[in-house]
């Protein structure tokens, strides 16, 4: 850069001893700013938790006419806030109506990966890595680490109202996201 | 002992990169005349763009680029994200600190005569660098989509628009559309955060590289220079020491002086003086001094000329002295070119619109409603020092009064609640009545829901009742004789209807009744209803018109005792009970089943999807609103009960405000009030009703935003109050004095003891 050759610095201890603790302060209050702004910038990306906000149950609309005993995928739609946009989302669901009051709910989701599972010849298949689930929910085949994951259900004047859940993938206990 | 691991290292990795030299002839750059922190100003600079580009970056994960969604983005990110008040404010306060540092860096170049051979390429890179800082604060304000931001981009694209031969073209290609919106924000955007960061990071890089070819000038006395400082740690220590001081100053900036919430962008709002941002104010300030066709000089000529001045300043002042008392002539013409810059923008500052002066009506009370001191407390003052020197006129105070809330001047009988003007000319009401009547109204009627307008001074009234006086009668009010009847006989036929019914239009009944057969906003009910649901026989018509209070003592009708002889009082009454067969006339497209299921429930309905719930309202903004639109019935400072009002019935106290209706949570608490400033409420206890502002369109969703601000501030409730901030701003700001002090405390004994010791 600088064209003539660097003049020599004075290596008198007591100067080596000052530049050291210029070089200490230096590093310390650069540190200092560092950790003031890294824990905001850190607390600024992490999510605010959702826990109990979306807890609700919302009505699947026809229920009623639903089949007993055959396993049927059910969509329903519900308004979805998330931070400052509020829209509609359109959730799916596969049900079994054993009776007008009683049901099994499972989340659309194979356990093993999060992905979409089908109902062909009286079993679950998912097509991404071949778990296959019998009606019960339970895995008959395939990677899948736990059954299908049940949703909250209840059934008020004949009419199916569903409480949306999201669980861990990938591991045989089944945990809320 | 050395680390014999790291040698390893570095040496691999320079043998390979040359990056360890590099860095080493970096920091061990010598300083003639030694550091100063007269230098600092230059990192200062780098330490600022630092944060800018992180906290910018950061902003990003938030923000949106749309014009529905870059207001409550924003404003999400300050109030509901973690520490979002303090990366948008360091950034905020960071661009204006960032301009101003860079001036004194200029300055002090200047000063030192640093620009001088060989440094001209250093400086004429500065300058670039200026007009990209420039460009930066230019496009930043634009984004928040808020009211100050609105203008600030309207004004700058306007100035830049006016520049002869390329200004269209410029204007079209920051527009992006044939006006201000989505096109121009996105425009912003992508020079905001792709296009300008980009070329001062290449500019920065180039000023960094040409200015180490041959370093610090260094002091103008030849025996200060020979005295050697070094780059590192020096030099850096006191670079990191000033940042240091920036980043503690940003953070109070931050805490205690938050940006302000100015409300959502409204192009309608004519309450605000569009304004640039605060940087580009001399500027505007010269457009003002350069009407018409001199302008052009303004747009493009001064930007040109201080340019090109900066620019040619190392070829023009080319003698190597440097000391600056020696170069007495650009010295001072370079501090005077400072001085009017500044004073131009002290100009710009205060200046406000004759419009918005003229909202404002009356300083002192202004004051009282927002208790707070507002910008600029002595607004004449202002006026004067801005050139505007202009009479208010009567038509204005009409209109800025509030007066057009309640009446009309169309000479058409509308739905508001006072009487059109025009029409009541046919009233032939003397000087002295309606100089009484704006003063005092309830020295006419007692019942009167007029407001008092006691406050003004007696110039303005006179200007409102000349206004008043000059108004035409759009059609004269030309009254029928009546027709020949003869004595005794009770005829009602046709040609007696008629006749009431010009009486009913000439003596003022339109004012406040209507004839449609569906309600109206009007105080009276709509006749031709309550006729055929009450069938009054000729009696109760009498004394209702004669002495209206024996039915209602709370009826706010006045009596036509003296306005009715005989004759017409019994053509009125043939008219109105002719009303009991005659057919409602079909409901305008735009009234919606709603305002009848409304009137009659008595309850708003929430059907409408508007909403402005969302938007953090400017509650100073909202208070102009308040004293224009609502003082009328809920009184000053929203309380009714402020002696010398006159409350009318039925209206609700807004100071306090209903304990159901209120509520600590600030978006709670704008959801309660929301739907009655959106569809209004009838009134149930014979007062004016809440008009229904928001289905209307009388008033826009950003102004019934700012509406809400202002209530909730009357309650003791913050609009913009911060729901998750971390730590709190103040509680962050006391915590970084306080850890810092201590740790600076700590190293200060650990130093004595050393040297106490002699360790």
């Amino acid at each position: 850069m600088t064209n003539h050759t660097p003049t020599p610095r004075s290596q008198e201890p007591e100067d080596i001893q000052k530049r050291n603790f210029i070089k200490g302060a230096t590093a310390a209050i650069l540190g200092f700013i560092t950790l003031f702004l890294t824990i905001p910038f850190v607390s600024f990306l992490i999510p605010s938790s959702n826990e109990g906000k979306n807890k609700k149950f919302v009505k699947v609309p026809n229920f009623p006419s639903l089949t007993i005993g055959a396993p049927t995928k059910m969509t329903f739609q519900d308004v979805d806030v998330q931070a400052f946009i509020t829209s509609n989302i359109v959730y799916d669901i596969w049900v079994i109506k054993h009776a007008p009051d009683k049901a099994t709910v499972y989340s659309p989701l194979c356990p093993h990966l999060n992905c979409r599972y089908t109902f062909v010849d009286s079993e679950f298949k998912c097509p991404c890595h071949g778990s296959v689930f019998n009606e019960n929910g339970k895995c008959i085949g395939g990677p899948s680490p736990r059954p299908l994951d049940t949703l909250a259900y209840k059934i008020e004047g004949g009419e199916l109202f569903v409480q949306w859940d999201l669980f861990k993938a990938g591991i045989p206990e089944k945990v809320e996201v | 002992m050395k680390k014999p691991v790291l040698d390893t290292v570095k040496n691999w990795v320079d043998e390979r990169t040359g990056l360890v030299k590099f860095f080493t002839e970096f920091l061990h750059e010598e300083i003639p005349g030694g550091t100063r922190f007269s230098y600092t100003l230059g990192s200062a600079c780098m330490f600022l763009l630092t944060l800018q580009i992180v906290t910018g970056i950061w902003q990003l994960f938030y923000y949106v680029p749309t014009i529905d969604y870059a207001y409550s983005s924003l404003s999400y990110l300050r109030l509901q994200v973690p520490y979002g008040w303090l990366i948008h404010g360091i950034h905020y306060w960071g661009g204006t600190l960032f301009t101003i540092i860079v001036g004194l860096h200029a300055l002090r170049v200047f000063i030192w005569g640093s620009y001088k051979k060989p440094r001209e390429m250093v400086w004429l890179i500065g300058i670039l660098l200026i007009l990209i800082t420039a460009l930066f604060m230019f496009t930043g304000p634009v984004l928040p989509w808020d009211k100050n931001g609105y203008w600030a981009g309207q004004v700058g694209i306007g100035i830049a628009g006016s520049v002869p031969l390329v200004g269209s073209f410029t204007q079209s290609i920051l527009q992006g559309a044939d006006k201000m919106g989505q096109m121009a924000l996105l425009r912003m955007y992508v020079l905001h955060v792709a296009i300008l960061p980009a070329a001062i990071a290449a500019f920065v890089m180039l000023h960094l590289i040409a200015f180490r070819k041959y370093g610090e000038s260094g002091p103008w006395d030849e025996k200060k220079r020979k005295k050697i400082g070094y780059f590192w740690p020096e030099q850096i220590f006191k670079d990191v020491v000033v940042s240091l001081l920036i980043f503690i100053l940003l953070v109070f900036l931050s805490a205690f002086f938050p940006s302000p919430f100015s409300g959502l962008a409204d192009p309608m709002d004519t309450l605000i003086t569009p304004k640039p941002a605060w940087n580009f104010l001399f500027l505007y300030q010269i457009l003002k001094f350069l009407p018409g066709p001199l302008e052009p000089l303004g747009t493009a000529g001064a930007p040109l000329v201080i340019v090109l001045l900066f620019a040619s300043l190392p070829f023009v002042d080319s003698s190597p002295e440097k000391n600056p008392f020696k170069r007495g002539f650009v010295i001072s013409c370079g501090l005077a070119f400072v001085g009017v810059i500044l004073y131009l923008t002290y100009l710009g500052f205060i200046y406000r619109s004759p419009a918005e002066v003229s909202q404002m009506d009356h300083p002192n009370q202004m004051v009282v409603l927002t208790n707070k001191k507002l910008p600029d407390m002595d607004l004449e003052k202002a006026m004067l020092a801005a050139n505007v020197k202009r009479k208010v006129t009567g038509k204005e105070l009409f209109k800025t009064l509030g007066c057009t809330e309640c009446h009309t001047i169309t000479g058409l009988a509308s739905n508001k609640q006072g009487p059109d003007l025009v029409m009541a000319k046919g009233n032939n009401r003397s000087h002295q009545w309606l100089h009484d009547q704006i003063v005092d109204p309830q020295s006419h009627n007692p019942r009167t829901i007029m407001p008092p307008f006691s406050h003004l001074s007696q110039e303005k009234v006179e200007l409102l009742v000349n206004f008043i006086e000059s108004l035409k009668p759009a059609t004269p009010v030309v009254l029928v004789a009546p027709p020949v009847v003869a004595q005794g006989s009770n005829d009602n036929g046709a040609a007696m209807i008629k006749y009431g019914e010009q009486l009913f239009n000439a003596k003022g009944c339109v004012q406040c009744h209507t004839v449609q057969g569906y309600p109206s906003n009007k105080p009276g009910p709509d006749l031709i209803l309550a006729i055929k649901k009450d069938m009054p026989n000729t009696d109760w018509l009498k004394t209702q018109l004669m002495t209206p209070q024996a039915h209602n003592p709370l009826s706010i009708m006045p009596s036509f005792a003296n306005r009715l002889n005989d004759s017409e009082l019994n053509a009125v009454i043939v008219f109105l009970k002719s009303l009991s067969t005659r057919k409602a006339t079909p409901m305008p497209a735009g009234m919606s089943a709603s305002t009848e299921a409304q009137a009659s429930s008595g309850v708003p309905t929430n059907s409408s999807a508007v909403s402005s719930v969302g938007i953090i309202g400017d509650k100073e903004h909202g208070a102009i609103l308040f004293h224009q639109s609502c003082i009328m019935c809920h009184g000053p400072h929203g309380n009714p009960l402020t002696p010398g009002f006159n409350h009318p019935k039925g209206v609700p106290s807004l100071n306090p405000i209903d304990r159901n209706v209120f509520n600590a949570d600030p978006q709670t608490f704008v959801l309660h009030i929301d739907q009655f400033i959106q569809h209004g409420i009838p009134n149930t206890e014979g007062g004016p009703n809440m008009p229904n502002f928001g289905d209307s369109h009388a008033l826009t969703q950003a102004q019934i935003a700012d509406l809400e601000a202002y209530v909730l501030s009357l309650n003791g409730v913050d609009r913009t109050q911060i729901m998750n901030p971390g730590i709190e701003p103040k509680e962050f700001f006391y915590m970084i004095v306080t850890i810092f002090s201590a740790v600076l405390l700590i190293a200060g004994m650990f130093w004595f003891l050393m040297k106490l010791l002699k360790i």
